[in-house]
């Protein structure tokens, strides 16, 4: 076996190896069932207790409509007198979170309507509000016309679309496909590009750092080659991101056939539900119509999830994953050669954080847009491409953009290999000063 | 022919020139001394033999061929600052090291179990190397250095960390090596261990090489024609163009005196003036210890270069 064989031999065992490597890798996946889930119940919970509105109703007419909701009871106060509503709210002896005046018939001078907390109102009250009076008020309104029929004819009139977004494949057949699913899934892999860089390349630096302050790079250097060293660390530790990458997919496989390929990608499923739940529940509240949970939809994005192609987006995501953590790892392995400890790498850290964090917003911005230009340019140029190029991924990006893209990535992970060696090989060996970017450029020019 | 040589070698780094035109020449199966002040260059150097680094200008034979990147096998290196894998198990980490020095495992699992025999550790091979005491991570670190038997072998500063006993030891294999045919480089500042190992010394200070040959010659070069002399008389005086006394001293039965004499004299034009005037007991030259010696010259260059 070659040294560099040798080499990435140690660095994937001693990792996979590892107790917490095998915990992390198993656990992870459930976690991150877990946060989601968690956090689609938490969105559902609302207060627990609804909060009382006390309604005074000079009119007598309007007060009535108000039904409870889940968040809110209305108590209709008959009479107050002469009393003011401050001095009712005051002196109530109830929990009044808010009071409710109406001072004025609504039909004909809509602003006579207000709202009396000693708190911040929340938008939700308004709304439920007014989403429960203006039907009745339109109403009211189109009776006051007095014309035969036309309550049957405005509600005729109402019309909601629900556009199918259909897509041709090659031998002309129709697949549904979805914008939300492809953004969520779009998301999903750009998240874990993200991730990854991070978690490994952070990892090639420890180990570059940890190296260093053991002192065993002196003695490691002197029967490999700096390069072979790093080359190895790198590659080592990959093969531990791709294995980590492996068991998550096989977890997740092995969760969708036990649960039947109806609930394939399940977590994806529930995001997209929540999207379009949250796009129902506003469509009946501004709509005021029935526009029903339609049962067919669970069966169409069942549907949307065969018209992505997994196999293609997987083999996208190992190939920008790999380049995209070569690049950034050499440049990690490059920072961790340069400190003795840990807490100094701040200040090289600092230019590549900021680059990774313009990916991945350029990234989640680009969702909405993800053939414009800045999705195009970020999906090309090779510092931000593996991180921005998932998102555009199921959107179907045109081939020459995906080998373009491609092939600057691998050449640019080249050359900062050859920049990063150049660094590493010079900074393993210098200990106690700090370095300084000038001097890290003058190393550049070193010939060995 | 020398088994090791460097040529000329030259390493200039961004504002200070560590190597100025340094020769060197080892003889085979010799243990030869790399001394010098701190920073002088001579980790620089150990560097570029070790192939670490790469000199600016310059060459390094071994055997009388230029330096070729398979030669690190033959080479066992024991840095001054050592360093191991803390979280690994030691037998591992041995065979780990002694496959990147171009070994097969199964090769490198017989010279292990050799090599934690003698030294009566075999039962830590499964202990991690954070579990061991300083000197005992020592020791795996000299067996790393040697486990594939190079034929060079360069130690620096090898006995920093060991108590005497394992000091001597250490000593006791390094002398074994040498007799099994290594040659072997040493750098150190503990002058002490130079006589009593060195045959052969160079002495960098200032990125250059000051001074260099046998020990014994240097010694006998850098005498000072002082002279022990002890007699049997009551008094000890100077004698005008023959010898000055630097001091005396009072023995049982008579007096030791150390004397300079004339540069021009021999021995025996000494002896016979002295035994005109004293019952000589002892006549004994005092060469300068390899102490005196680096002192000496160091102090020296460092004028010549101020």
């Amino acid at each position: 076996m070659s040294k560099i064989g040798i080499i990435i031999e140690r660095e994937y065992m001693t990792r996979v190896y590892k107790k917490s490597f095998i915990i992390m890798t198993l656990a992870i996946p459930f976690i991150f069932i877990a946060l989601i889930a968690g956090t689609l119940l938490l969105s559902q919970i609302k207060d627990k207790e609804a909060k009382e509105i006390a309604v005074i109703d000079y009119t007598g007419k309007f007060g009535q409509v108000l039904k409870d909701t889940e968040s809110y009871k209305f108590l209709r106060v008959e009479d107050i007198g002469e009393e003011s509503a401050s001095n009712y709210y005051k002196s109530s002896g109830r929990d009044i979170y808010a009071i409710l005046t109406i001072t004025g018939d609504l039909i004909e001078n809509p602003k006579q309507i207000t709202l009396f907390s000693e708190k911040t109102l929340n938008m939700g009250l308004k709304k439920d509000i007014s989403n429960q009076l203006n039907p009745y008020l339109s109403e009211l309104k189109i009776e006051s016309y007095n014309i035969p029929d036309l309550k049957r004819i405005v509600a005729d009139s109402k019309v909601s679309i629900d556009i199918d977004t259909v897509k041709w494949d090659i031998e002309g057949g129709e697949t549904k496909s979805s914008a939300e699913l492809a953004s969520i899934i779009g998301m999903v892999f750009t998240f874990l590009i993200y991730m990854f860089i991070f978690a490994y390349g952070g990892m090639v630096m420890q180990a570059v750092i940890q190296e260093k302050t053991n002192r065993i790079v002196e003695v490691m250097v002197s029967s490999v080659k700096p390069f072979e060293l790093m080359m190895g660390k790198i590659i080592g530790i990959a093969f531990v991101g791709l294995t980590q990458f492996l068991i998550w997919m096989a977890i997740i496989i092995g969760a969708c056939t036990a649960l039947g390929i109806g609930a394939s990608a399940s977590e994806i499923k529930d995001i997209a539900t929540v999207g379009m739940e949250q796009q129902m529940m506003n469509q009946q509240m501004l709509g005021g119509g029935a526009a029903m949970a339609d049962p067919g939809i669970i069966a169409d994005i069942n549907g949307m999830i065969q018209g992505v192609n997994f196999s293609e987006l997987i083999a996208c995501f190992v190939i920008y994953f790999i380049g995209g953590y070569l690049l950034y790892a050499s440049l990690f392995a490059a920072i961790g050669s340069l400190v003795d400890q840990e807490a100094d790498t701040q200040q090289f850290m600092m230019p590549v954080t900021l680059i990774i964090m313009f990916a991945f917003y350029t990234a989640i911005y680009s969702i909405e847009n993800p053939d414009g230009p800045l999705a195009f340019w970020c999906s090309v140029i090779p510092l931000t491409s593996p991180i921005v190029m998932m998102v555009r991924l199921p959107y179907d990006v045109p081939l020459w953009q995906l080998f373009l893209s491609i092939g600057l990535l691998l050449g640019s992970f080249i050359a900062t290999t050859a920049i990063a060696a150049k660094i590493y090989r010079t900074g393993i060996l210098m200990y106690g000063k700090k370095t300084t970017w000038k001097e890290v450029f003058k190393w550049l020019k070193y010939s060995n | 022919m020398y088994f090791l040589e460097t040529k000329n070698v030259i390493k200039q780094y961004a504002d200070h020139l560590a190597l100025n035109s340094v020769s060197i020449c080892v003889p085979e199966n010799n243990i030869f001394g790399l001394l010098g002040p701190n920073g002088a260059g001579k980790t620089t150097l150990i560097r570029i033999i070790n192939q670490i680094t790469a000199p600016d200008s310059g060459e390094v034979l071994l055997n009388g061929n230029p330096l070729k990147q398979e030669d690190v096998h033959k080479i066992g290196y024991l840095p001054e600052e050592r360093g191991l894998y803390k979280k690994m198990k030691v037998g591992e980490q041995v065979l780990y090291l002694a496959q990147l020095k171009g070994m097969s495992k199964k090769d490198a699992k017989i010279r292990m179990n050799h090599w934690f025999d003698k030294f009566g550790i075999s039962d830590w091979s499964n202990k991690k190397v954070e579990e061991l005491s300083k000197g005992m991570q020592q020791k795996i670190q000299f067996i790393t250095t040697v486990l594939h038997e190079p034929k060079l072998l360069i130690l620096d500063e090898p006995f920093s960390g060991f108590d005497p006993v394992n000091a001597e030891l250490l000593k006791k294999e390094i002398m074994e090596l040498k007799e099994a045919g290594a040659t072997i480089i040493f750098s150190t500042h503990n002058m002490g261990s130079v006589e009593d190992l060195c045959e052969n010394i160079t002495l960098i200070n200032r990125s250059k090489a000051v001074l260099q040959g046998r020990v014994d010659d240097i010694r006998q070069q850098m005498k000072k024609h002082i002279f022990c002399v002890r007699v049997a008389n009551e008094t000890f005086i100077p004698k005008d163009g023959v010898y000055d006394v630097i001091n005396t001293k009072r023995i049982p039965g008579g007096i030791e005196a150390t004397i300079k004499i004339g540069a021009n004299l021999s021995n025996n034009e000494v002896i016979k003036s002295l035994v005109s005037d004293y019952t000589i007991i002892a006549f004994e030259e005092i060469l300068p210890s390899m102490q005196e010696v680096f002192i000496e010259t160091v102090k020296d260059s460092s004028l010549i270069e101020i």
